[in-house]
């Protein structure tokens, strides 16, 4: 459970019932901040530190289900717990459709909210794990020079060094520096790896687009 | 003296009187009219006239004829008097003073023919003057000679009163009763001829007989055969009527026998007309439906005067509904004959309004239904809130205590805000309770007998197929200030619950009487009575407690909302039992204030 280290954000317009769900996940060791409304949780800096989120439906200036739609679009989106006071089959579907985690009706007992925020803590471990990753590759990506990135793209469509430099009009030697620079800074060793990452990181689909 | 006139004579005045009886007998069960009256007079004047007429032509001395001849002259000015008055009715003048002036100067020759010197002129007669008729029969003449002055003047009056009577034809005619005035005037015409033919004689400008008395023949014949006419036309149009009246005509003798039915009737009853003549009610319809109507026809028997009843009947296995009028038929003294109804058929208006009313009082049901519907689902979200946090609350302390060293700070913490969700539900169920109590309710000022009314009409289907009979007696001054919805929720309530109480009694003894009435106290007091079953010892007051119901399928709900309804329009409500039977429930509302006034 080192996970738990990343907070959970309480959003509800009943001020005892925030104070009592923060202070339930507190209880139970996980880290809570409270927000009455949605547009107090968009206000936030860096939402992305936030492991889940415990979601009102009801909410004064955005309804959960709208906040919900807003997370999505952000690069990175903490799962949602939506916890309600009088929630109905459709508005359970339209939440579980669109990604969240569980859909809570209140009052709730504890160890059903405990469950769902753990499961939807791992969940957003995993996603910013993975979206981690990603913007290291994405960052590491962005350090070649146009040329090498010229290069790294014929190594993904599977060209040979000799088409490439025939394709650039550089010498095959250039070519094969550049290639060596590539895997340097891409940090992989065999070119399965280079041609997997560049994949990954949406390389292929450039090239594609170009040619 | 055997010849042939006199008898001839007798016999016209026998058919004169004939005429006479057979017009009265006509007459008689109908309402008689002057024109009846008069034309029966003028018949036995006329019968009096001939026979007065036979008996001088058989005279056998002066002295007799003088005797004869003075009847003779009374029973003509009678005639002609009577002539007058009956032209007057027949042709509808209206002017008095003509028939009145010369119905004076006729009279003046009846006790001039029987006392006055007249005769002398007869006792100066040497002998008796023997005349033969053109068949060679032998009369004595009876005429009067010299020809007098009291003779012109009789004359004069005799044309004066035909000359009335033409002009009494033609302003008929002119008025377009064109029937009445032909056979009027055919009659004067022959009468007048015949007369003429009298008078050109007497002044012995003509020698023929004098046969003025067929004249009379003619008019009596021909005025029965129109007053004969007249009276049949009038039956059929009459009968006309009654037949393509869409409502059910019928009249009934005493012993409930039918006399008369029209067509509506008989197309109903699915039995022809003449096999419906001397029937009765139980012969047609099932016996207690024939019982009930034979009731009705008593009461208005009994009343003497026409009254409106609602009448059920089930005829071919329907059962149908009908608004009677009926009325008692009066002999010429006033005695009753029988009952004459005319039945409106109202089935199809009736299941209409019972449906109508079916559907307002299951809305009103719904609308009920709904209320506590909504009520309920915004009282459970208001009270998930403070429930989720108490919960939260609750479960964090447990989890706090479970560890070493929890912080009694956080603790009281925890407890006091358990304490304030825990108020907090706690005032949330309290402004439910308020809400029931006030309701959103729009109160306005309304007559508490016009409420009572409407919810009776929606009920009207149901006390009706229950066989109940409902009284009311509704003040029309007791005003209240309510919301009519619930106070109108509270009377159906009511009145729904006495006839469901009357269920099991015999159809005969169930009675909903509904009074409202203002009590000592300056208020509205509604009271619904019932010959039931009573409530059950102990109940009276537990019939307004929830979930507590003496019916089978009862929710026990529909008394404790009335309780609670009524209670918040500041009145009370409560129930007893009747001493003879059945149950009573009376609830008072305060008046609205300018009643008081």
């Amino acid at each position: 459970m080192t996970e738990t280290s990343a907070k959970i954000a309480v959003v509800d317009d009943d001020p005892s019932v925030r104070q009592a769900f923060v202070r339930l996940l507190r209880a139970a060791g996980h880290g809570a901040d409270a927000y009455a409304c949605a547009g107090d949780l968009l206000a936030h800096p860096s939402l992305g530190e936030f492991g889940c989120i415990l979601l009102d439906v009801d909410l004064p200036d955005l309804n959960g289900l709208e906040l919900q739609a807003t997370l999505e679009q952000l690069d990175y989106a903490p799962p949602i717990v939506f916890i309600t006071g009088h929630g109905d089959i459709p508005m359970t579907v339209r939440a579980m459709q669109a990604g969240a985690v569980d859909f809570l009706t209140k009052p709730c007992e504890a160890d059903r909210i405990l469950r769902a925020v753990v499961r939807a803590l791992q969940i957003g471990c995993e996603r910013r794990h993975q979206h981690e990753v990603l913007a290291g590759e994405r960052a590491r990506l962005d350090s070649l020079s146009p040329r090498e990135h010229e290069v790294l793209a014929g190594v993904v469509m599977g060209l040979r060094n000799k088409q490439i430099a025939a394709q650039l009009g550089i010498c095959e030697k250039t070519v094969k520096v550049h290639r060596a620079h590539v895997m340097e800074k891409m940090g992989v060793r065999s070119l399965a790896d280079l041609v997997r990452l560049a994949e990954r990181a949406g390389v292929g689909t450039e090239t594609d687009s170009r040619g | 003296m055997d010849g042939i006139l006199p008898p001839a004579l007798y016999l016209l005045a026998g058919a004169c009187l004939y005429a006479a009886f057979h017009h009265a007998a006509k007459v008689r069960g109908r309402p008689l009219n002057w024109t009846h009256l008069w034309f029966f007079l003028l018949c036995l004047m006329v019968a009096g006239h001939v026979v007065a007429k036979a008996g001088g032509y058989q005279a056998q001395s002066a002295e007799e004829i003088v005797f004869w001849r003075r009847w003779d002259t009374a029973f003509a000015a009678m005639v002609f008097i009577f002539l007058v008055w009956f032209v007057r009715e027949y042709a509808g003048l209206r002017s008095v003073w003509g028939p009145a002036l010369l119905s004076l100067l006729l009279f003046a020759f009846v006790p001039l023919a029987m006392l006055l010197p007249h005769g002398v002129v007869f006792t100066e007669l040497p002998a008796m003057i023997d005349h033969t008729l053109p068949w060679g029969e032998q009369v004595t003449d009876i005429r009067v000679r010299p020809f007098t002055n009291a003779h012109g003047a009789g004359w004069f009056a005799v044309l004066m009163s035909l000359a009335y009577g033409l002009y009494g034809g033609v302003q008929q005619y002119r008025r377009g009763e064109y029937t009445r005035a032909r056979w009027l005037l055919v009659a004067l015409a022959v009468f007048l001829l015949l007369l003429t033919i009298n008078f050109v004689e007497d002044l012995g400008l003509l020698d023929f007989f004098y046969v003025g008395e067929f004249g009379f023949l003619a008019l009596v014949f021909l005025m029965n055969r129109a007053l004969e006419l007249e009276s049949r036309m009038a039956r059929q149009h009459m009968e006309a009527v009654i037949h393509h009246v869409p409502a059910l005509v019928y009249l009934k003798d005493l012993k409930g026998r039918f006399l008369l039915v029209n067509r509506g009737f008989e197309d109903l009853v699915g039995v022809p007309r003449p096999a419906l003549i001397g029937r009765t009610d139980d012969k047609l319809f099932p016996p207690v439906d024939a019982e009930r109507l034979r009731v009705n026809d008593r009461r208005v028997l009994e009343s003497g005067h026409a009254v409106e009843f609602d009448e059920m009947v089930n005829i071919g296995g329907e059962a149908l509904s009908f608004v009677t009028l009926k009325f008692p038929i009066l002999d010429v003294d006033g005695r009753p004959l029988g009952v004459c109804g005319i039945s409106t058929n109202v089935s199809a208006e009736r299941e209409l309004k019972d449906q109508i009313g079916t559907l307002k009082s299951q809305v009103w049901h719904a609308d009920r239904v709904a209320r506590v519907q909504t009520l309920g689902s915004s009282v459970a979200h208001e009270l998930r809130q403070p429930l989720a946090a108490i919960l939260a609350n609750a479960e964090a302390g447990l989890h706090l205590l479970s560890r070493e060293g929890a912080d009694p700070t956080e603790m009281r913490d925890i407890l006091q805000d358990v304490v304030r969700d825990n108020r907090r539900a706690i005032r949330i169920i309290e402004g439910l309770r308020e809400m029931l109590r006030q309701g959103r309710s729009t109160r306005v000022r309304v007559l508490l007998g016009d409420l009572v009314s409407e919810v009776l009409d929606y009920l009207q289907g149901e006390v009706r197929r229950r066989g109940v009979v409902c009284e009311r007696s509704l003040d029309p001054s007791c005003f209240v200030v309510v919301d009519k919805v619930q106070i109108g929720q509270v009377i159906m309530n009511l009145a729904m619950n006495a006839l469901d109480a009357m269920e099991d009694r015999p159809i005969d003894q169930r009675q909903l009487s509904i009074s409202v009435q203002p009590d000592e106290a300056g208020q509205a007091c509604l009271t619904v009575r019932d010959s039931g079953s009573g409530l059950p010892p102990d109940a009276s007051e537990r019939i307004f407690e929830g979930l507590f119901s003496t019916k089978a399928r009862g929710l026990g709900m529909g008394l404790a909302l009335s309780r609670s309804i009524i209670e918040a329009h500041g009145g009370r409500i409560w129930a007893t039992n009747n001493p003879e039977g059945g149950a009573t429930v009376q609830l008072v509302l305060p008046l609205a204030d300018d009643a008081v006034r």
